[in-house]
């Protein structure tokens, strides 16, 4: 039986074949790399802290406003990087590198993110 | 008796109040209001027994009233108002309180004569607001020349006088001869740095205070409550669990944080009010990976609680790093020694020396309140005492 982490890598892979996700990574709500895909000039463990930090905020902040349901995700974009980060369940996040001219495949990602962070939240809840 | 007061602690801790006789000026930019000053003035006078006249020109005494009342210092009893304002809408100034009107506030000699006048009945303080719609009614030279009629019922009455004024961009030689007429002049300005930071006051001049130097505060004047002193950001930082969340909120109210199993992963945020003054809290995480974020949240801070774990002297060298990693070395800083009830504490002195402080740098042991009641997954409840000697010293180097 595979381990939970290739259960994981196995979930990954198939979202490398979606066009226009570049690498992807599952992370602990706290911060922590779990199952890093990442081109290796990226430093797992700031990037994984960095992705938390942002839906933490987020989640804060739309708390602040009076929101009662659960965050599901963040995009971050600039003109040369785009990553859109999703919760997977209460303890981890799908975070993706986005290449930012895929704009005409967005669709398509947002359905495989969404339908990958249901299967990653079924796996870490195993 | 005493002299009357300023009832802003900053003010009244340089100044010692205000003698009798003396005319204090309370000189603001246009952005920037000054006349939470004077309901301040107005009801810490009156709470302390004060007999004190208005003189109003620049609102009706009803709204002046329940201006007054919006920051919670609507005068018990014992105001006497002299209304120049309401002659002018052709509204009657009804509000029940002791009211002399002046009947066309375009005429100097009445405006003069009346307030002249009821000087005579003996007051202990006079507060004007406003001196600059007096000088835009009539000129400077009559603001002036009333002044020195003041100052003479002030010789014979031994009162003294809080002078409202905003620095509508007057000539300067005018700002010049209305400033040598003062004892006393309190300047109100907006700052506009790199970012808004507010607003604060400074004295500049006092001629009953000798040998000291005046340091100028932010403030913000809160409903209710008024003038505050005011840190727009202190910094908390620390090693990994010291207890940087805790301290946050063990000392402000409705402090939030950004935190997952137990550990903060992006900032907490406190707002406190403490003796008067007021500061925002911005903590930071712990863990070495959020170390990205350390330098953008110590920006701007003016100072530093710096959280150890007393228990454990091998993350000190941590603590000094993330001091240096949130450029918030060198701002004015108090350390805290958290868990110091927990078995294995190191005392203040050798903390002091593991972490290579000098003597002066504020070092304070904080305790949780109830050590069974610690939840490693939420911030622990810190004892009052603590927390309370930390902000003191703090908002002491900043003040």
């Amino acid at each position: 039986m595979a381990t939970k982490a290739e259960e994981l890598r196995t979930v990954l892979d198939s979202l490398s074949r979606v066009g226009g996700i570049k690498a992807s990574a599952v992370i602990s709500a706290d911060g922590l790399p779990i199952v890093p895909s990442m081109p290796e000039n990226v430093d797992p463990n700031t990037f994984a802290a960095m992705i938390a930090s942002m839906m933490g905020a987020a989640e804060t902040a739309l708390k602040s406003l009076g929101s009662s349901n659960v965050l599901k995700g963040v995009n971050a974009e600039s003109d040369d990087a785009t990553v859109v980060a999703v919760q997977a369940g209460a303890d981890a996040i799908l975070a993706m590198m986005v290449d930012p001219k895929a704009a005409s495949n967005y669709g398509l990602i947002r359905i495989e993110a969404n339908r990958a962070s249901k299967e990653i939240a079924r796996i870490m809840a195993e | 008796m005493n002299d009357p007061l300023f009832g802003i602690d900053k003010l009244d801790k340089d100044l010692n109040g205000i003698p009798e006789k003396k005319i204090v000026l309370f000189s603001a930019s246009p952005s920037v209001g000054n006349e939470v000053f004077g309901y301040q003035v107005i009801y810490n006078n009156i709470k302390a027994g004060k007999k004190v006249l208005l003189m109003l020109n620049r609102t009706s005494p009803e709204s002046y009233l329940s201006e007054m009342k919006d920051y919670d210092f609507l005068p018990q009893s014992g105001l006497d108002i002299i209304d120049s304002y309401s002659s002018i809408t052709g509204i009657n100034s009804s509000s029940g309180k002791s009211v002399t009107t002046i009947d066309n506030p375009y005429n100097k000699e009445e405006v003069s004569r009346k307030l002249l006048a009821e000087l005579d009945k003996g007051y202990d303080l006079l507060v004007l607001d406003s001196f600059s719609l007096l000088i835009d009614f009539f000129d400077f030279d009559y603001g002036l020349s009333l002044l020195s009629e003041i100052k003479k019922k002030q010789e014979a009455n031994g009162t003294s006088s809080v002078i409202l004024f905003t620095d509508w961009n007057y000539e300067q030689k005018d700002i010049n001869s209305l400033m040598s007429a003062v004892n006393s002049t309190v300047e109100i300005r907006g700052v506009e740095k790199r970012v808004i930071f507010g607003q604060y006051f400074a004295v500049i001049k006092c001629d009953w205070v000798q040998n000291k130097t005046f340091s100028s505060v932010l403030f913000k004047a809160v409903k209710p409550g008024g003038i505050k002193i005011y840190f727009p950001k202190i910094l908390v930082t620390g090693p990994t669990d010291a207890g940087k969340s805790s301290f946050i909120h063990s000392a402000s109210k409705d402090a939030v944080s950004v935190d997952k199993l137990g550990g903060t992963i992006a900032l907490d945020h406190g707002n406190l009010d403490f003796k008067g003054y007021k500061a925002d809290l911005f903590g930071t995480p712990g863990q070495e990976r959020f170390d990205p974020l350390l330098k953008l949240l110590g920006g701007e801070a003016i100072g530093v609680f710096l959280v150890v774990d007393s228990t454990k002297p091998e993350q000190f060298p941590r603590a000094i790093e993330m001091l240096r990693k949130t450029e918030a070395y060198g701002l004015p800083i108090v350390v805290i020694a958290n868990k110091a009830d927990l078995k294995g504490a190191l005392k203040l002195d050798e903390i002091r020396e593991k972490l290579h402080l000098d003597n002066e740098i504020g070092l304070v042991q904080t305790f949780a309140e109830d050590l069974s009641k610690v939840d490693p997954n939420q911030p622990t409840k810190l004892k009052k005492e603590g927390i309370d000697e930390a902000l003191s010293l703090l908002f002491k180097q900043l003040t």
